[in-house]
């Protein structure tokens, strides 16, 4: 990195800091949001990127060059190239778009109701031996030789993805961008449950006919993601970060139950570690507010999908940073100057006294969710706007 | 096939490639490797 990025670089963490602790910054700072959507930008499908690592840095440098950004969301790279040995192993769970630009979910459930027992019993050993079966069909296989050498690669394969991957480094040398989130990420147990083991309708439904037997479930799996805290002091930057998938579909009193333990003890692990949580809110969140008042000042940075900005500004102005920008409808129709009242009227809001990030609430995907030139304009008339 | 001794064969990779880890940090190694087949 040389002088100059370096400089460029200090000065952004330095905004991110400040304004996250509840004070102004110079100006507010502005996310990059590039996903799928840099790479259809730049003539390619997430298909051509999956194990060009050449490649995925040519495309990652140049959808984020220009664009007037502060930051990154994380050191992850723009595809994942372990995608290749779960295809290989027989993995269903994500698919390409037959088009090969996006890589898709297929919502599945590797549990039956009447399997709840075993599955509190040893978590571990069912995931193991029943979960992975039904996942990989490599791991069906008469011989168990080979069995054991799929499994050596897929444990193998992200070391060897991380260390061939270089497009992160490239951004972060040559433009200077910091990423706000790092380590690992702060995973829920129920999210775990809810994603990867049960799936999303049976779930819904064990919530009304078995509901005990789904909190026994999540606190199986408790005491494990309770041990992937930290415990020791860290740099306050960059911060961890998470996601969220089951709470929006929970009411209040059952985000208190099934929800709210563990989360309050991740953000409170953060804290008195010395740095926050990046916490993605997918969906509204507003009906679990009463809860996050409970939290540690400066302890979050949340990103607002579906919450309304002003309300929770309201609520939350001395408690916790907003990060959220002009909705993706906005920005895909492309009006320049609409989009900037827009921004102009949420910056009103959210930026005064600190404690705001302009980030897109969703990353761009599809080719059409943001003209390039327009989002240019747009990020340069905040870098002049949101001065304080 | 809806179930294999998976398990066992994650136990053999960790003494195999993890040789020094023993008692409850094996034991971590092992739960996490296990958690890692969730999402695959």
């Amino acid at each position: 990195m040389t002088e100059e990025i370096k400089k460029l670089y200090d000065e952004r963490v330095n905004r991110f800091v400040t304004t996250s602790n509840l004070k102004e910054p110079d100006r507010v700072p502005i996310m990059a949001s590039a996903g799928s959507w840099a790479i259809a930008n730049a003539g390619y499908t997430y298909a051509e990127l999956l194990g060009n690592y050449d490649l995925e840095a040519e495309v990652s440098l140049n959808a984020h060059k220009g664009f007037y950004f502060d930051g990154i969301r994380g050191s992850t790279p723009l595809v994942n190239h372990a995608m290749l040995t779960n295809f290989e192993l027989g993995s269903k769970q994500m698919f390409l778009s037959s088009n090969g630009v996006s890589l898709q979910h297929h919502e599945t459930s590797s549990m039956e109701a009447d399997e709840y027992d075993e599955f509190i019993a040893d978590p571990f050993k069912f995931i193991a031996n029943k979960i992975s079966v039904r996942k990989l069909s490599a791991f069906q296989a008469d011989d168990e030789e080979e069995v054991y050498q799929s499994m050596v690669k897929l444990f193998q394969t992200p070391g060897e993805v991380a260390k061939k991957t270089y497009a992160f480094k490239a951004i972060h040398e040559q433009l200077g961008l910091p990423a706000i989130a790092g380590g690992s990420n702060i995973v829920h147990p129920f999210d775990q449950f809810f994603d990867f083991v049960r799936g999303f309708e049976p779930t819904m439904t064990d919530l009304r006919r078995r509901p005990d037997k789904v909190l026994a479930a999540v606190e199986a799996m408790t005491p494990y993601q309770m041990r992937n805290l930290p415990k020791e002091p860290l740099p306050e930057f960059p911060w961890r970060t998470d996601n969220h998938h089951i709470a929006k579909f929970l009411t209040k009193d059952l985000f208190g139950k099934f929800y709210w333990p563990y989360y309050k003890a991740a953000v409170e692990a953060l804290y008195n570690c010395g740095t926050k949580l990046l916490s993605h809110f997918e969906g509204p969140w507003v009906q679990h507010y009463d809860y996050l008042q409970e939290l540690p000042k400066t302890s979050l940075i949340c990103i607002l999908e579906n919450d309304e900005v002003e309300y929770f500004k309201q609520r939350f102005a001395d408690q916790f940073t907003i990060f959220a920008a002009i909705s993706g409808g906005t920005l895909r129709i492309g009006d320049i100057e609409r989009c900037k009242e827009e921004a102009k009227a949420l910056i009103d809001i959210a930026a005064p006294g600190g404690g705001y990030i302009y980030g897109a609430r969703n990353g761009l995907s599809a080719p059409g969710d943001a003209d390039p030139e327009v989002l240019r304009e747009l990020n340069k008339f905040i870098t002049e706007y949101a001065v304080y | 096939m809806r179930e294999r001794d998976i398990y066992k064969l994650v136990e053999r990779y960790v003494t195999e490639f993890f040789p020094d880890l023993e008692g409850e940090a094996r034991q971590h190694r092992i739960e996490a490797l296990c958690a890692s087949f969730m999402n695959v």
